[in-house]
């Protein structure tokens, strides 16, 4: 008896070692954000959010632009925590007429959405910032995923952002300067 | 039937309405020429039923007190148990064993047995030694009341309930029929009728049992004998326990770290599954029943059998509900569903029994909706509003939409009892596997769960039980056993919590010895626990950007292996005392305990859908180093039976989970799935103490009135500040009928608002205190040799507003209303 103990006991122990619960990963989570800008005499910068791990502590690169200055800008998401990074702006361009790109400048920069959906409809992954003086604040970038409804597109011209349909894929806040 | 242990503690009184313990010995009369000295009907006799023509057999001179095991009395099984006995030439008992009989009633036959006193057999006018047999009749408590024995010349009125079944705590048991009757979706649901005992839910529709201000954490539950692991760390993760596979609950208030290891520092819940039956045959039990609230529908059927050696039990229930409604608004997405299934299979021979059981649960729910903030301002504007915002667009229903969780706990024991002479041991193996899968809303409509536990556990337990030694008017009782354990914890999916091995190793030996009047209990224990983490790269880099890893890890190609072993112990000495027999009874104990942190308190970072606050560990804490001292005092007339029981806990090191503070203000983080409050893991000194009791009155008539209610305080003695989350002041007054057809109890239960923590220290207001009346009645009927029972249970009849402090769901939204239910059991 005591021996059918000890088989059981000893028995279905797997070293936890590297081992992942055998579940499907298909869950994907926006951990980077992209801001590649371009300015009117074609000098390009890079601005990075990023979260590798999801934990809530991310690494933000300030924004810092001339003054009087347009810039070009494209916005690209990725995640991280996919091997290898995956990005994730083509399937938003396949959905672009359920996606929008929101940003909520302070008041020394205006940001316009260039680019738009089938339906014509603003889209955002391509945006014009122009800036109109000096200043430093909080500038905040995110990406609504407005579901289909009925197979129908949400999305309409001017949106209010304070009564959005869907949610939120990423919602950052970046610091801006202006010099 | 309910039952606070003092009332199995105390005397022929406090066995009055549920414990008076109607027992007989029934000492079979096997030789007509037996003379009986005492009106007990006892007999004596040799095994083959014949004794030499000149011996003059052993007459019984001194009866002994036969007490009903409070482990029979879920069953309320009657049986006879057969002893073997050797009389001196004293007319002592030297050795007893058991020849037949339920092996329930074995250890206190037993124990009777060898407090019987004969006159010598005699030879020749020679004193000789004896063998003969004793049979003690076991009868259960009945419910009327005292002087309505149906045999009373048969019976011995119970001078006091075993000292041997006492323990120096506060114990309440709820059996089948009242868990029937007060049924509840969970576990801990179940048990907030009792003084000092709480329940915190959190984003769905499940709680955890809280007593006297310790959580789970600090409670081990054990289910048949083996300890309930799960996935304790979630605030939403309730125990994993099929409640209509219930036959016993016992929930014990105070340090059981001796005899059930340092996660028993708080106390103890011991459930167990009901009786197998004892006659050969088929019986059974259904239930069916539906609520308001959550629209619920639930039902159970289990089948046993037994044939001769042979017994078997196969059980299964089920219960769907929609969203539960508050009185304004519904909590959208807490529908949930629920599924078990279990099974017995047992043999018995001679005096050893072989049980298999297993038992399957799955629950799957929503995750309440209206905790989600996709950004800080969207935070400040659910803890601040009253009613959740959006709620207006949550619509009843079943559908389980995301966020969810759903969990399957799958068990398996095999357990080995047996009694030789000397005693019993068990021996038990436990294999758990708990498999829960979290999902929350993601960018892609049909992506998988993001957060998947495996968490295996195995587990052996030898407890050995030495017969009493007779030492005089003294007996000793001495038990002593072996726990192991080994678990897994296999986890994918955003960074949460790291894979771990952890095996731990503990032994304990207590002894009681039992007077007359009193009983003194001394214990010890000795637990070491070894753990190993493995971090992967996402973990380690967050935690090391945290600075939350310890120095000593062991960095190999993608993990690192973080190694740590603790060791501590764990003593108690107790009492009880019967300063005036049936009346006045003090029972105290003073103990240590060591709790070790477990992993997830250490390693534990990022949110999770059933986890409504962001979660940080610390590698660093310590081991928790308990000092508890309890002291209650019972008391019973024939009109009020009293039991005040009073503990101060003193714990060091204490893992304190509570809101992140830091330059003055509560925390919150915002990651790409919205804004949390931040809760932290933190070590403090802490001082628990308080008082509950409860007060029955006119307890052995049908018309009886119960009062019950509970105080803790808790400080951080490093900054002399009260801490969070702590159960506030409670009362609760049920009185009513309760006859053996009919009964209707409403009750009434008042619980104060919670403010002594600095409000600074927490995320929300507390909730305002709150009345809430509660209705239970059941009609019970018998049809043939089927048993019929209509219980109607009614909760929050007002349909009051109120939040539960205890409940993180607080900082969102409301307690569920009014909920009326109406199940239907029978028996066949």
């Amino acid at each position: 008896m005591m021996n059918l103990f000890l088989l059981l006991a000893c028995s279905g122990v797997k070293d936890p070692h590297d081992h992942d619960h055998d579940h499907d990963h298909d869950h994907e989570v926006i951990t980077r954000i992209v801001l590649d800008f371009t300015d009117s005499n074609g000098d390009t910068q890079q601005v990075t959010w990023s979260d590798p791990e999801n934990d809530g502590d991310p690494v933000v690169d300030d924004i810092v632009l001339l003054d009087s200055e347009t810039y070009d800008v494209q916005v690209s998401f990725w995640n991280d925590m996919s091997e290898p990074a995956e990005e994730i702006t083509p399937e938003i361009v396949d959905e672009a007429d359920e996606h929008q790109v929101f940003v909520t400048p302070p008041s020394f920069v205006d940001v316009v959405n260039i680019d738009t959906d089938e339906n014509g409809l603003e889209l955002g992954l391509e945006q014009e910032w122009s800036t109109t003086s000096t200043g430093s604040d909080t500038l905040t970038l995110g990406l609504r995923h407005m579901p289909l409804e009925d197979g129908v597109s949400v999305k309409v011209e001017d949106m209010d952002l304070a009564n959005l349909p869907g949610a939120w894929d990423v919602n950052i806040d970046f610091t801006i300067t202006v010099e | 039937m309910r039952c606070v242990s003092f009332k199995c503690k105390l005397l022929a009184f406090t066995c009055g309405l549920h414990y008076r313990v109607r027992m007989s010995i029934l000492l079979a009369l096997v030789f007509s020429k037996i003379v009986f000295a005492d009106p007990a009907n006892v007999s004596t006799g040799d095994s083959s039923g014949h004794i030499a023509q000149d011996v003059v057999p052993p007459v019984l001179i001194e009866q002994a007190v036969l007490h009903y095991p409070v482990e029979a009395l879920p069953s309320q099984i009657h049986g006879t148990v057969v002893v073997d006995v050797h009389i001196s030439i004293d007319g002592v008992v030297e050795t007893v064993s058991i020849s037949s009989g339920h092996v329930l009633f074995h250890h206190e036959a037993k124990i009777a047995a060898k407090r019987l006193r004969f006159s010598p057999a005699t030879q020749d006018n020679k004193r000789i030694p004896f063998n003969t047999t004793v049979s003690f009749h076991f009868t259960p408590p009945h419910l009327e009341p005292r002087g309505d024995e149906e045999h009373p010349h048969h019976s011995i009125v119970v001078s006091s309930d075993s000292l041997h079944n006492q323990t120096s705590h506060v114990e309440v048991q709820f059996d089948e029929a009242t868990l029937d009757q007060e049924r509840q979706i969970d576990l801990a649901r179940s048990l907030e009728s009792v003084a000092g005992v709480e329940f915190a839910s959190g984003a769905s529709n499940n709680s955890k049992p809280l007593i006297r201000g310790q959580t789970e954490r600090r409670l081990q539950i054990v289910r048949d004998g083996i300890s309930h692991s799960s996935q304790k760390w979630g605030v939403d993760h309730a125990p994993e326990i099929d409640v209509f596979d219930v036959g016993q609950i016992r929930v014990r208030k105070g340090a059981e770290a001796v005899r059930y290891g340092g996660d028993a520092v708080g106390g103890v819940i011991l459930i167990d599954s009901p009786m197998l039956p004892q006659e050969d045959g088929v019986f059974g039990k259904t239930l069916v029943g539906g609520a308001s609230n959550g629209r619920k529908g639930f039902s159970m059927g289990r089948v046993d059998m037994r044939y001769a050696k042979w017994a078997g039990r196969l059980q299964a229930n089920g219960l769907s509900a929609t969203d539960v409604q508050t009185p304004l608004y519904i909590l959208g997405n807490t529908a949930s569903k629920v599924w078990n299934t279990s099974g017995i299979l047992q043999h018995t021979k001679d005096r050893e029994k072989i049980t298999f059981k297993w038992s399957h649960y799955q629950n799957q729910g929503g995750v309440f909706y209206g905790m989600r903030a996709e950004t800080p301002a969207d935070l400040d504007s659910l803890l601040s509003a009253e009613v959740p915002p959006g709620s207006e667009s949550w619509i009843l229903g079943r559908d389980i939409d995301k966020p969810y969780q759903r969990v399957d706990h799958t068990k398996g024991i095999l357990s080995w009892e047996k009694e030789p002479t000397w005693g019993s041991f068990s021996v038990l193996y436990g294999y758990q596997r708990n498999d829960r899968v979290e999902a929350e809303p993601s960018r892609i409509k049909d992506a998988g769960p993001q957060y998947n536990f495996l968490l295996h556990t195995h587990t052996m337990d030898v407890l050995v039980d030495h017969a009493e030694w007779i030492l005089g008017t003294t007996e000793l009782d001495i038990e002593w056993g072996v726990s192991t354990k080994l678990q897994d914890n296999l986890y994918s999916g955003y960074t949460l919590i790291p894979n771990y091995r952890q095996i731990d190793l503990g032994g304990f030996m207590t002894q009681k010895w039992i007077f007359s009047k009193a009983s003194l209990s001394t214990g010890v224990r000795f637990d070491t626990s070894h753990q190993d983490a493995y971090l992967k790269d996402a973990d380690y880099d967050a935690h090391a950007r945290r600075d939350l890893l310890p120095e000593d890890c062991l960095l190999t190609d993608a993990v690192a292996k973080c190694t740590t072993q603790y060791s501590g112990d764990a003593f108690i000495l107790g009492g009880v005392v019967q300063i005036v027999p049936e009346s006045l009874e003090v029972r105290g104990d003073i103990s240590t305990g060591t709790r070790f942190p477990n992993v997830d308190e250490r390693y534990l970072l990022g949110a999770a859908p059933s986890f409504p606050v962001y979660a940080m560990g610390d590698p660093n804490l310590s081991k928790e180093k308990v000092r508890s001292g309890t002291l209650t005092i019972g008391y019973r007339n024939p009109f009020l039976a009293a039991e005040l029981s009073a503990y101060t806990n003193r714990l060091q090191n204490y893992i304190y989970f509570a809101p992140w503070v830091s330059d003055g203000m509560v925390q919150n983080v915002t990651m790409v799935q919205g804004s949390f409050p931040i809760y932290k893991f933190q070590s403090i000194d802490a001082h628990f103490y308080g008082v509950d009791g409860t007060l029955t009155f006119f307890e052995d008539t049908p018309f009886s009135s119960v009062i019950s209610g509970a105080t803790v305080r808790a400080w951080n003695t490093d900054t002399g500040q009260h801490l969070v989350g702590i159960p506030p002041d409670s009362i609760r007054i049920q009185s009513g009928w309760k006859g053996e057809v009919f009964t209707l109890q409403p009750s009434v239960s008042y619980t104060a608002s919670q403010s002594r923590a600095p409000r600074e220290l927490d995320f929300a207001d507390v909730p305002e205190d709150f009345w809430l009346l509660n209705l239970q009645a059941s009609l019970s009927h018998s049809i043939g040799q089927q048993d019929l029972v209509v219980n109607l249970n009614a909760r929050n009849l007002l349909n009051r507003q109120y939040r539960r402090y205890t409940s993180l769901i607080r900082y969102y939204a409301d307690e569920p209303g009014r909920d009326v239910q109406l199940s239907v059991s029978t028996t066949f």
